[in-house]
């Protein structure tokens, strides 16, 4: 037996003060930055590092919450510009709905341990989940934007009967994204031209 | 090369090559009976057999063994006898399938009489391994027992010179105190941190670069040694508290679970408090428990009351939960 047993000294990271507030501040700015296309300085491996050890140490709860309130912020954001989008509607939603997927992977990335640790053993919804429940609660949920998307697809729907071409891409990445947030039924039901609607919407996702 | 052959004669030899075997019998001599020496094909040692009395029957019989018995050829094969005097003749069998277990199950009448020298050939179309218990024939060839673990030495072999040889290397790791270089392919394929590091287009796929401050450059290339299939135990020992940190960081599966087993097999009093806390802190259950159950079960507690005293100080109140629990699970049990 060793004469001179140490004394067990805990980690730096339990005795700093304010260490989790300070860590957040850090994951949440690189959160804003890929929101707002300014991340090609993100050094990925910090992100995680400070994510992880903000997990490990078991301030998960606070991750993960500050993680909706983040994104919440993000997506009013991006309501507004959506709402008074100038031009197609459709090109716009389109357009946000495809940045926001790629900044929610990369969050999601830097956040992995969360999912991994914090999400199941709390039993929480896992992040790529939340951040699709929230797209649809803050955008497609808008009262405006539902106005607006109903009519567009319908425009679009009658264009094209008018012997128009319009771009199928895009009414397929819509009607795709519809479907994922399992809102594609919500949104035909609140269409008259229920029948119309679904059997030129089916046409479109076959494309 | 020894022929093996018994004194009897120098011609009970049968050469194979392949999957053919061939016995070449010189004189038959004054009896009317020749057993072949053993040859080996496929996984079996064989005899081959020649009667003559009114006709001529060849045999053909793996040798009577514990390995005939458990795991029985299963062969296709087909005979052939032929001299080589002038006027050279020859008798070829149909091709026959059979279980072959003793020297009964395969007797072929041959329709003619061989004087003098000839030749026995066997060749065998195909080898299994018959199922004893009514199941699938296992078939022998090609030999996959063989290759397989020539395959993985080889690629081991391969991806340690890629390490140590910095063969081709396309990124940097720069740890606390010194750099290594690594393959961004072999990284991303061990962890799914890495993986997403150079999917996505942020700094360290920019610059090929990933800052690792958190590793020493000594246990992050014991890191590379575990990934790369090139570390020794020793190193291994060395360094399996920071090799348990980062594979949990990095999400290597099998190597936590290594390194919790390692630290299970050393846990002593000048210890345990220590690796309760990292249990803990890594969520390790099978570490967790076993340093519990050397403190309350084994009754290691009292012989740290020191320790005990600081470290409940400073101990987390969710792994002080647990340690109560297990004391009244203790007592209980008393």
């Amino acid at each position: 037996m060793s004469n001179q047993r140490k004394i067990l000294k805990l980690s730096r990271i339990e005795v700093e003060p304010n260490y989790a507030d300070r860590t957040w501040q850090i994951i949440e700015h690189g959160i804003n930055q890929i929101f707002n296309h300014n991340d090609r300085e993100l050094s990925m491996e910090e992100l995680y590092r400070a994510a992880y050890n903000m997990v490990l140490h078991r301030f998960g709860e606070m991750q993960y919450n500050g993680l909706v309130v983040t994104v919440t912020r993000h997506l009013e954001e991006m309501r507004k510009s959506i709402e008074s989008a100038e031009g197609s509607f459709l090109d716009e939603l389109n357009r946000k709905w495809t940045d926001y997927t790629e900044s929610m992977q990369k969050i999601r990335d830097i956040l992995m341990y969360m999912d991994r640790s914090y999400v199941p053993t709390h039993h929480k919804t896992p992040i790529k989940e939340v951040g699709l429940n929230l797209w649809r609660d803050h955008i497609i949920h808008s009262a405006k934007i539902q106005t607006l998307l109903v009519d567009s697809l319908l425009e679009e729907i009658h264009r094209e009967r008018m012997g128009e071409v319009i771009n199928h891409g895009l009414m397929r990445n819509v009607i795709k994204m519809l479907t994922e947030l399992g809102v594609y039924q919500e949104v035909l039901e609140s269409i008259n031209a229920f029948e119309d609607v679904i059997i030129n919407s089916f046409k479109y996702l076959a494309l | 090369m020894t022929t093996g052959s018994t004194a009897s004669a120098g011609d009970s030899r049968v050469e194979t090559i392949a999957r053919l075997g061939q016995w070449r019998i010189d004189t038959f001599g004054p009896c009317s009976y020749r057993r072949s020496d053993s040859f080996r094909l496929g996984i079996w040692n064989w005899y081959l057999s020649v009667e003559k009395n009114r006709v001529m029957v060849v045999r053909l019989y793996p040798e009577p063994c514990r390995l005939a018995k458990e795991q029985p050829p299963l062969a296709r094969f087909m005979l052939r006898v032929s001299n080589t005097a002038p006027g050279r003749r020859c008798c070829v069998s149909p091709v026959h399938e059979k279980v072959l277990r003793g020297s009964d199950d395969f007797v072929w009448q041959v329709d003619s009489m061989f004087h003098g020298r000839f030749t026995v050939d066997v060749e065998f179309l195909d080898l299994k391994i018959a199922s004893i218990n009514g199941g699938e024939p296992s078939p022998i060839w090609p030999d996959e027992d063989m290759l397989q673990p020539l395959a993985s030495r080889s690629s081991l072999r391969c991806l340690s010179r890629m390490l140590s040889e910095s063969i081709h290397t396309d990124v940097t790791i720069r740890t606390s105190d010194g750099d290594l270089r690594a393959h961004k392919a072999v990284l991303s394929s061990t962890s799914p941190v890495f993986a997403s590091m150079f999917f996505h287009d942020l700094r360290e796929n920019q610059l090929s670069t990933i800052d690792i401050d958190d590793m020493t450059l000594s246990s992050c290339s014991a890191l590379l040694g575990y990934i790369y299939g090139d570390i020794d135990q020793g190193e291994f020992w060395k360094h399996r508290v920071a090799l348990l940190a980062a594979a949990d960081k990095y999400d290597i599966a099998d190597l936590k679970s290594c390194c919790e087993e390692s630290l299970v097999e050393d846990i002593g009093l000048g210890n345990v408090l220590e690796r309760l806390q990292e249990a803990w802190l890594y969520r390790l259950a099978g570490l967790k428990k076993a340093c519990m159950s050397y403190l309350f079960e084994f009754g290691k507690i009292h012989d740290l009351r020191d320790e005990i005293n600081a470290f409940f100080r400073q101990a987390d109140r969710e792994l002080m939960v647990e340690m109560f629990h297990e004391i009244l699970g203790v007592w209980k049990s008393i």
